[in-house]
């Protein structure tokens, strides 16, 4: 007997590649988004000592750091029905709390997570800034926000898109685990194969080469994009 | 009445005080030139005078606006920045921005000019800076003396009625000082109020119209620059000029001699030839 069934393999990728690949995409790119939004506040919050915020920018950092993202997910997954329905009860708000798909569980419990550590990458990349130039900025009359935009992120987004690519490409392998809510990405598609025939090893092995793949073709973007971004950088 | 008036700013770090009462009126279209040992406060007072520093007490008149020093508001900030600009001694490009883009920055962000317009602009800047054929090179592929080339037309773009200099040439090799202070003695020619913290005597005796010599945050000498600079009256302006003239090598400025090596382009003439204001 083979150790694997090579046929049964190319039969189920489609499955898994089809159904399991846009969510892991979509839960991915989402959270990232949200993720580099939070990151840029609480960076600023940081950078610019704002009182209060900067101290929970601080708690929220650390804890998002310090517990395993699969407690995050089952927390949130449990937790924030729980706390809808509380809702519901005291203020009569009519929110529909089993209409609510588990997807957009992932989407916060990811972004939160993901923020957690963009806002360090985020922090340093902007502190790389050479202040210099925010500085010739104020005497050309730029105001704070208009030097953020133009001066500070555009060359911060340049020093930490390799440290962002890494985190994207970590993030997209960490939604793997979003089949413990239940949520049908690669892993939750493989699963549902492997339970109905049986043949564990052949539905995780696509998997794995499917997130393998991923990743190849995200590292050969994120370098084209790194050239991008560095051209100012380059003598001529 | 004079174009900036500089009453009694003084200035802390912290417990240090850095700036302890310094007075100084500059006229429309006079170069004043600022000299003095390191940590004497030279470019924390020009940086107090656009609210790079927080000053802690003064009294500012710029053209023709009464600033309490101690208490800028906002729009104080934007008066002064908008009618002032500044050349840094580490050039301070965006490093992100071709040179073109660096002089069209504050011209489409600030004074809202429109591109294309704001490219001739910028074009016509560095073509006076003797930059243009070098205007879509980034930062990093520039010289030293390049770089603050296009930072001069950074901040001329801008019209400004007052330029500040802090130590304009000291991050440059020594060959690149002359092309910068060509530069800035043509802005001068050109009529333009400056202040200039340098240490570059030979230029200081070409272009200004007054000396301060600056030490522990208080001017000590201030006046003509054949009074200050050849006939000082205090001892640490003398003790201060005999020190940069043995690390220059050179004499302070005699006639017909080509200063080196700080200034290699920089001929002294037999006459000044910015004419006085
Ligand atoms: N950011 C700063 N924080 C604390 N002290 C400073 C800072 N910048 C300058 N100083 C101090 O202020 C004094 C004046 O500095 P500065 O204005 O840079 O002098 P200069 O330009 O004449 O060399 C020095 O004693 C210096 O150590
Ligand atoms: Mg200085």
């Amino acid at each position: 007997m083979d150790i694997l069934d090579l046929q049964f393999m190319i039969d189920c990728v489609p499955q898994i590649f089809i159904q399991g690949v846009p969510i892991a995409l979509k839960i991915g790119l989402v959270s990232f988004f949200f993720g580099l939004l939070i990151g840029l506040v609480n960076a600023l919050f940081k950078i610019y000592k704002v009182p209060v915020m900067s101290q929970l920018a601080t708690v929220y950092i650390s804890f998002f750091r310090g517990t395993p993202l699969m407690v995050q997910i089952l927390i949130f997954y449990y937790g924030i029905p729980i706390i809808l329905r509380a809702v519901n009860a005291k203020y009569g708000t009519g929110i529909d709390v089993s209409g609510v798909p588990a997807i957009d569980y992932m989407y916060i419990v990811y972004s939160l997570n993901i923020g957690s550590y963009l806002s360090e990458s985020t922090r340093s990349a902007i502190l790389s800034v050479p202040h210099g130039q925010v500085e010739a900025g104020y005497t050309l009359g730029m105001s704070t926000p208009k030097i953020l935009r133009r001066i500070i992120i555009p060359q911060a987004l340049t020093v930490a898109l390799p440290n962002y690519g890494n985190t994207f490409i970590g993030l997209l392998k960490d939604t793997s685990l979003a089949f413990i809510a239940s949520v049908p990405e690669i892993i939750g598609q493989a699963k549902i194969i492997a339970g109905r025939t049986s043949m564990f090893f052949e539905s995780y092995i696509v998997a794995a080469l499917i997130y393998w793949l991923l990743c190849i073709i995200l590292e050969q973007v994120l370098r084209i994009l790194e050239k991008r971004a560095r051209r100012h950088e380059r003598r001529a | 009445m004079p174009f900036m008036d500089i009453k009694g700013l003084r200035m802390s770090y912290g417990s240090n005080e850095v700036l302890k009462g310094v007075d100084l009126s500059v006229e429309k279209g006079q170069r004043v030139i600022i000299m003095g040992p390191s940590g004497s406060g030279k470019s924390t007072f020009l940086r107090c005078l656009n609210h790079l520093e927080k000053s802690s007490h003064g009294e500012m008149v710029f053209d023709g606006r009464t600033i309490n020093m101690g208490k800028w508001t906002k729009s104080d900030i934007r008066f002064v920045r908008a009618d002032s600009a500044m050349v840094f001694q580490n050039y301070n490009l965006f490093a992100h921005r071709t040179a073109l883009e660096n002089v069209m920055e504050g011209l489409v962000q600030v004074k809202k000019i429109k591109a294309d317009e704001a490219r001739k602009t910028a074009e016509y800047y560095l073509d006076k800076v003797g930059m243009l054929e070098r205007n879509d090179y980034y930062p990093s592929a520039l010289s030293g003396g390049q770089q603050q080339r296009a930072a001069i037309a950074r901040a001329l773009a801008m019209n400004p009625k007052v330029v500040f200099f802090d130590e304009p040439t000291s991050a440059l090799d020594p060959e690149l000082v002359g092309e910068v202070l060509n530069v800035m003695k043509q802005v001068a020619e050109e009529g333009m109020t400056m202040l200039v913290v340098t240490h570059e005597v030979s230029f200081a005796r070409d272009v200004a119209d007054v000396v301060v010599f600056m030490d522990g945050g208080v001017v000590v000498e201030i006046g003509p620059p054949e009074q200050v600079l050849d006939n000082p009256q205090h001892e640490r302006t003398q003790k201060f000029l005999n020190m940069i003239s043995q690390d220059h090598g050179i004499g302070l400025g005699e006639e017909g001699k080509t200063v080196q090596p700080n200034a290699q382009s920089y001929t002294i003439k037999a006459k000044r030839t910015v004419p006085r204001k």
